[in-house]
C-alpha cells in the first residue's frame, strides 16, 4: 500500500517505482486478475495496463463490469471456498505486516494449494477473492461463528447467533452438483 | 528402544523442525507463519538463529514442536472418523482447513 499512496503523492515521475508497478501488475495478471483489480491495486495508466496484459496473457482482457452481488459468495459450495480463502487472509492480516496486494496473492496461493490438495477445483478466482476482500472491507459482507463447529464463515451481517455452517448443515439441495471437481457430498 | 535411542530421537526430529522452519521462512516469512503456526517475531528469532544456535536448541529431551490438532472436531475430520455421516475426504479436509484457518490467536 505505501507505494501505492506515495505513488500518488510524488510530483516527480520516479522510474524505480514504475518498474515495481508494473512487476506488480503483470504478477496479477498472471494470477488471473481483471482490468478492475489492476486498475485499482497499480498506479499505472488504463493504456499501460491494456499493453502489458496482451502482452503477458496473449489476448485482451475480458470486458463488462465484475459481479456486483454479495449472492454468489454465500451459496453453498462457494462459501465454503470464500471461508476457507477469507480464514487464511485474515489470518495473515493478524500475523504478519503485508501491503495489500502481498496480503492477496499469498492469500490466493495458499487457497489453492489447500483446495488442490483437497482435490478440489478452486471455484474461487483472483478476481472473485478480492472483490471478497472489498465486500468485507465495505461491510457488506462478514464473517460469523459457526454455533456447532466454531469455525468462520462469510455471512452477510448481523447473522444470528444460532447460526449454522454449510458443512455442519448442509441444506437438502447442496453437494448434487455432477460437475468435475465440484464439491459433493457422500 | 532405549533411552539413549529416544533421546536421540527427540533431537533428530526437533533439528529436522528447525531447519524446516529456518527455510520456510527465509524463502517466505508470511507464507511461514501460517503453515508454521507461529507469529511474526518467532519466526524472526528462528530465521537469525546460527547452526550452532540450532544445535543447541535442538539438544533438549523435550519436542520444540508442539501439536496443533487439539480439538475433537478437527481430529476427527481429519482422521475421517467423523461421528456425523455428512460430507466426505473433500468436504472433511475442507472444513478442517476452515477450522485451522479461524485460529487466529496462534499468530498473535
Amino acid at each position: 500500500m505505501s507505494s501505492t499512496t506515495t505513488a500518488a503523492k510524488a510530483p516527480v515521475k520516479s522510474v524505480l517505482n514504475e518498474s515495481k508497478q508494473i512487476e506488480r501488475a503483470a504478477m496479477l495478471i498472471q494470477m488471473g486478475a481483471r482490468m478492475q483489480v489492476l486498475e485499482s491495486e497499480t498506479t499505472l495508466s488504463y493504456e499501460r495496463l491494456i499493453r502489458l496484459y496482451k502482452e503477458i496473457a496473449g489476448k485482451s482482457p475480458s470486458k463488462g463490469q465484475l459481479p456486483f452481488s454479495t449472492d454468489w459468495f454465500l451459496t453453498w459450495q462457494e462459501n465454503i471456498h470464500s471461508s476457507l480463502f477469507l480464514n487464511i487472509y485474515e489470518y495473515l492480516s493478524k500475523g504478519v505486516d503485508l501491503d495489500s496486494v502481498e496480503l492477496l496473492t499469498k492469500a490466493y496461493r495458499l487457497y489453492n494449494e489447500q483446495v488442490a490438495t483437497a482435490e478440489i477445483e478452486p471455484l474461487l478466482s483472483f478476481t472473485r477473492a478480492w472483490r471478497l476482500v472489498k465486500f468485507v472491507d465495505a461491510g457488506m459482507l462478514t464473517r460469523t461463528k459457526c454455533s456447532q463447529c466454531s469455525g468462520q464463515f462469510v455471512t452477510e451481517l448481523y447473522e444470528n447467533r444460532h447460526f449454522t455452517c454449510g458443512l455442519c448443515n448442509p441444506p437438502a439441495r447442496a453437494g448434487k452438483s455432477k460437475t468435475a471437481g465440484a464439491l459433493m457430498l457422500h | 528402544m532405549t533411552n539413549e535411542q529416544i533421546l536421540a530421537e527427540i533431537r533428530e526430529a526437533n533439528l529436522t523442525y528447525l531447519m524446516l522452519a529456518q527455510t520456510l521462512i527465509r524463502q517466505d516469512k508470511a507464507e511461514a507463519v501460517f503453515r508454521l503456526g507461529m507469529n511474526e517475531e518467532s519466526a524472526d528469532i528462528l530465521a537469525s538463529l546460527s547452526a550452532a544456535q540450532v544445535m543447541k536448541l535442538a539438544s533438549r529431551n523435550t519436542l520444540l514442536c508442539s501439536f496443533r490438532v487439539d480439538d475433537n472436531l478437527v481430529w476427527s475430520l481429519l482422521t475421517n472418523h467423523s461421528a456425523k455421516k455428512v460430507g466426505n475426504d473433500a468436504t472433511n479436509t475442507l472444513h478442517a482447513n476452515i477450522l485451522m484457518a479461524s485460529r487466529v490467536s496462534e499468530v498473535l
